[in-house]
């Protein structure tokens, strides 16, 4: 045991104190404001350039040599220029402060043997010839060696005149065995390179015949380099050679595709997304097969950069949503987004506003279906939840089983979630009113009814409603931050034991319990986490204005709220279509109609291709079997009238 | 957004593009809101138990006057009606007529919210003052004012339908109470003074003015005159429904007396032990309708007003209206007050704006177009131009909105 730090406690000594880590402002001062906050650094880059020199090689190519990147191999000493520089950032404390007399010599020797941790200057845009460079250039971009996952491993590509090369990837994001058996072994022990070729054509020959890994990609500026590291990629940088090859050696460990946690179904598929962007778009792939379905890719954040991908049914999907997004996605500067959830705020038309703009889910089976529909989907990083846009409110209130189901059934479940969402948003507001404003409004016997239950409770009843909704709130919070294993029990002690205790004690009438529980049952039925959000904070606005004004602002609040939802927008698209404002579309708003009945896409999303089903899908039934398309439709004839291979 | 430019020079008055059920929905809400109010009870104080009778009537002069405007102006079905007579009288003209409108709507608007709020004090809220109900009321309608025309579409068309089935429950249960023999004699005081009192209720039916207005909005102008024939109709035959209803359960003479018969009608109602006192289904149809009604009030005094001055902007305008609303809803002393206000003014001249204006000022803007093409055929005469000049001039006719067969 380390008695010391003990000891040191019981010293009278102010320096225990200092020990201890605290974020003040004034620590913020020591090091400069513009510094801290400056992303570009353009005062100081410019300064920098007039006096770095960098080893820039223009690219000596042979005429009939065709490489996909441009490879330099020619040295030129000249002085670097802003569209040279892929950044100028200072990764070390500028101010000068006083060092040991054994660091100085320990700097001079390594000056002298030419072994210098960092690169001086601002970094290039172009990966350097020299790989002494090159290396210097890692070393100062990825902060080694205080950097400890990064891998720099350096090898020598094999032959009668071995020359130098490194392969750098990110340990734990890439797969070691692919680095071993298809970069490392191929190149240090079955390569034999021909040494009167020039080092221009090796890369394009290693890439070609050595290295046997499924995606190899050279670049040649340090911006991809980088990025492909930090992806998970395996970057070899060759001697005498001003590009790099990326290998394709992504192996991070991830929880494999698991079952959907908030969107659950007892008929359709179970599977969710995952923390894999590939795998999260490979999953509405899979599901999507079609050659019309583009994914675009796009990064975000300055500091970190997050994959975000964009995916749409070209041909379907109205061109001027996807450049909207785009546009949208652009124009986000931010350091870092780790999660869709960030982003949505971001684009949403409305940030004002209660309800969600975005469908945030976890099915590939629903992203796969709202696409077809029109719609885009938004994937960001390694978030497990994809974003379609855009939403109508109707689809907020349906989940995918709806259409999986037979349209009674898928109707009538529909008309249970609206209930429960006039229960959710109104019932604790609708007691209060009854019984606060308006007793004489209902049955003489139900009124005897609340009456009697609320005779030996001391509160008003808006105090009785408030209490019991904040503790049915501790108890949704509770379940959802404490462990899975007393969850459940949480639930039974808060939900039974605390009411009925309460009830017992006389603080809360029996009634108001039903009340409260039926209300949280019914916000549990919203089938969307957003929206339920929406309807919790919305159902203290009603408590709000029914205690205050009854009836009367229980009804003011309902036309303000409707009038709120009738302008809000869902990248431009008002969310309330296609019922206010009217739009064309297949009976699956409120209800759902047959399936065979669901032949528009929603005309809310101004697609491409509005019909989605034939007008006759079902030519053997005998109350269309007479009609020309079912003739066609039993031949086997498409609905444009060309014959079905 | 449609841009409505009132003159060459610029001036728009943006105000959003919105389907024909929308526009519909809202013209035979605002239409028919009344019913909540005192109206019911006038209409069969004035024509006992052929009350039921009158809107039909009313309603049918102003689907007659609607065909008769049509017919003179066919431009109406696309263009806004103030912007037409800007070409075919002069600005100066138009100017103090829709500053006229703007301050009818406005003066409509205060005494409807100060009703609503009396009517709400009587029937949900006996303990609170006025001022505050009116105060939140008022602050609804500005919100709603201020989401715009598409918005107030919106609303109608989703609430539209609510209303619809409310009204149809309301009329329906109190059928217990409903006794034939109360409707006769069915024709009341007699013909006459039914048709006297249907040509003066045809001033709750602005639908025709307000989509000679509201023309340019609509996505098709193909259907400007259904929505008309729409919202006229549903109208009409809501107010003579739930009067048919309140003389067969009440009595004409009973009906004439009572403030707000709709009220009285739902508190009627007993079906059995539960279904029973519906008031408050009453009360939120009722504040719904309001809303909305008070709500396109505001608006257009606010739209009109722009438009009277060449402003490019209403929603400024608004504020200053909510709070001249505000005050001008509390100068009549009380209900009384302001019941008679609208029976002894609104009521009774509301058909000059409703009924006469459009028709009347169709008529002249058409007469003077055909003055205008007649001298313009004479100088063609006289002048002897060629195939091309008179080809030329033909282009110029159609564009001013010439068409063939309209009294030629």
């Amino acid at each position: 045991m380390d008695w010391s730090r003990f000891t040191r406690l019981l010293t009278v000594d102010d320096s225990v104190m200092d020990e201890a880590f605290v974020l003040t402002p004034e620590d913020q001062r020591k090091t400069s404001g513009k510094r801290r906050n400056h992303r570009r650094d353009v005062p100081y880059s410019r300064l920098r350039l007039l006096r770095a020199k960098v080893n820039i090689r223009e690219s000596q190519q042979s005429a009939n040599y065709e490489s996909d990147v441009e490879i330099s191999d020619k040295r030129e000493d000249r002085a670097l220029t802003s569209r040279d520089v892929y950044t100028s950032e200072r990764t070390f404390q500028t101010a000068v402060r006083p060092i040991s007399f054994e660091e100085l010599a320990t700097r001079a020797i390594r000056r002298t043997t030419g072994e210098t941790l960092s690169f001086q200057g601002p970094i290039p845009k172009a990966i350097q010839y020299d790989l002494a460079t090159n290396r210097r250039i890692l070393t100062r971009l990825f902060r080694l060696p205080r950097n400890a996952d990064i891998v720099i491993r350096d090898f020598s590509i094999g032959g009668d005149h071995p020359f130098r090369a490194i392969a750098v990837f990110v340990d734990g994001l890439a797969d070691k065995t692919i680095i071993n058996t298809h970069i490392l072994e191929p190149l240090m022990y079955l390569t034999n390179l021909d040494h009167q070729t020039p080092r221009g054509q090796w890369l394009d020959h290693i890439k070609q015949a050595l290295v046997p890994g499924n995606q190899a990609v050279a670049f040649k500026t340090w911006k991809e380099a980088s990025e492909n590291i930090l992806a998970g990629s395996t970057v070899l940088f060759f001697d005498g050679i001003s590009a790099v090859l990326s290998v394709e050696t992504k192996g991070w460990e991830h929880r494999t595709v698991g079952l959907s946690q908030s969107e659950a179904v007892v008929r359709g598929p179970h599977d969710a997304f995952t923390e894999s962007f590939r795998a999260n778009t490979g999953l509405v792939r899979a599901k999507l097969r079609s050659p019309r379905l583009v994914t675009e890719m796009l990064q975000i954040g300055t500091l970190a950069s997050t994959d975000v991908a964009i995916m749409y049914m070209d041909g379907v999907t109205n061109p001027k949503l996807v450049t909207e997004i785009k546009k949208r996605i652009m124009g986000i500067e931010i350091d870092y987004l780790p999660d869709s959830g960030m982003l949505e705020q971001f684009l949403e038309d409305g940030p004002i506003s209660f309800f969600p703009k975005f469908l945030s889910t976890e099915r590939p089976d629903r992203v796969a279906y709202g696409l077809s529909e029109g719609q885009v989907a938004i994937f960001v990083g390694h978030s497990t939840f994809a974003l379609l846009a855009p939403v109508l409110f109707w689809t907020l209130l349906q989940t995918s089983e709806d259409a999986y189901l037979r349209w009674p059934f898928g109707s009538f479940i529909r008309v249970i979630r609206l209930i429960s969402l006039t229960i959710a948003l109104l019932l604790p507001s609708f007691y209060i009113a009854v019984t606060n404003f308006h007793p004489e409004m209902i049955p003489t016997d139900l009124m005897l009814a609340i009456a009697a239950s609320r005779e030996r409770v001391p509160f008003p009843v808006v105090l009785e409603v408030v209490l019991m909704e904040f503790s049915i709130e501790l108890i949704r919070e509770a379940g959802i931050r404490i462990p899975t294993i007393i969850g459940p029990t949480i639930g039974i002690v808060g939900a039974l034991i605390l009411g009925q205790a309460a009830v017992a004690a006389g603080i809360i009438s029996p009634l108001l319990i039903i009340v409260v529980a039926v209300t949280a049952l019914a916000s549990f039925t919203m089938p969307n986490y957003n929206l339920s959000f929406s309807v919790r904070l919305l159902r203290f606005g009603f408590i709000v204005a029914g205690a205050a004004f009854g009836f009367y602002g229980i009804a003011l609040g309902l036309m303000i709220l409707l009038m709120h939802m009738v302008t809000v927008r869902s990248l431009g698209v008002p969310i309330m279509s296609p019922i206010a404002p009217r739009r064309t579309s297949s009976p699956d708003s409120l209800l759902r109609g047959k399936i065979f009945k669901m032949e528009q896409r929603p005309n809310a999303y101004w697609p491409l291709r509005t019909r989605k089903e034939a007008e006759v899908t079902r030519g053997f039934d005998p109350r269309v079997a007479d009609s020309e398309e079912a003739k066609r439709a039993r031949r086997g004839w498409g609905r444009r009238g060309r014959v079905k291979k | 957004m449609s841009d409505q430019s009132t003159d060459g020079k610029g001036v728009v008055l943006r105000t959003g593009r919105v389907g024909t059920v929308e526009l519909a929905a809202l013209l035979t809400v605002y239409g028919s809101t009344d019913i909540f109010l005192s109206f019911p009870s006038r209409l069969a104080e004035h024509s006992a138990q052929g009350a039921f009778f009158t809107p039909l009537l009313s309603a049918v002069l102003m689907l007659a006057a609607l065909f008769v405007v049509f017919l003179l102006q066919r431009s109406v079905a696309k263009r806004n009606w103030l912007e037409s007579l800007d070409e075919t009288l002069t600005p100066y003209l138009t100017m103090p007529l829709a500053l006229a409108l703007s301050c009818y709507f406005l003066l409509q608007t205060a005494l409807n919210a100060r009703e609503f709020s009396e009517t709400i004090i009587t029937t949900v809220l006996p303990a609170t003052p006025t001022s505050i109900i009116i105060l939140l009321l008022l602050l609804t309608v500005f919100y709603y004012a201020m989401a715009g025309y598409e918005g107030l579409t919106r609303v109608s068309i989703l609430l539209g339908g609510v209303m619809l089935v409310g009204l149809i429950v309301l009329t329906l249960l109190p059928m217990t109470w409903f006794r034939r023999e109360l409707l006769f004699p069915i024709l009341g005081n007699g013909p006459l003074a039914l048709a006297k009192s249907g040509f003066r209720n045809t001033g709750e039916f602005p639908q025709l003015l307000l989509i000679m207005i509201l023309a340019a909005t609509l996505r098709n102008h193909k259907h400007t005159l259904r929505v008309g024939i729409m919202s006229i109709s549903f109208s009409a035959v809501i107010m003579s429904v739930v009067l048919l209803v309140f003389i067969g359960t009440f009595a004409s003479a009973v009906t004439g007396t009572v403030p707000f018969p709709m009220y009285q009608l739902a508190r009627v109602i007993y079906v059995g032990r539960y279904v029973q006192r519906l008031e408050s289904v009453f009360v939120f149809l009722w504040i719904s309708a309001a809303v909305i009604k008070l709500g396109f009030g505001l608006w257009l005094t606010g739209y009109l007003y722009a438009h009277a001055f060449r402003m490019p902007l209403y929603r400024p305008l608004l504020p200053m209206f909510i709070v001249l609303i505000y005050v001008l809803a509390f100068l009549p002393p009380d209900l009384p007050t302001v019941q008679m206000l609208y029976a002894n003014y609104f009521e009774k001249y509301s058909w000059i704006v409703t009924l006469a204006l459009p028709v009347g000022l169709a008529l002249i803007a058409r007469f003077i177009q055909w003055i205008k093409s007649r001298r313009h055929r004479k100088k063609k005469r006289g002048s002897g131009k060629g195939d091309e000049e008179s080809r030329e001039s033909g282009t110029a006719r159609a564009r001013s909105g010439f068409r063939k067969g309209v009294l030629r």
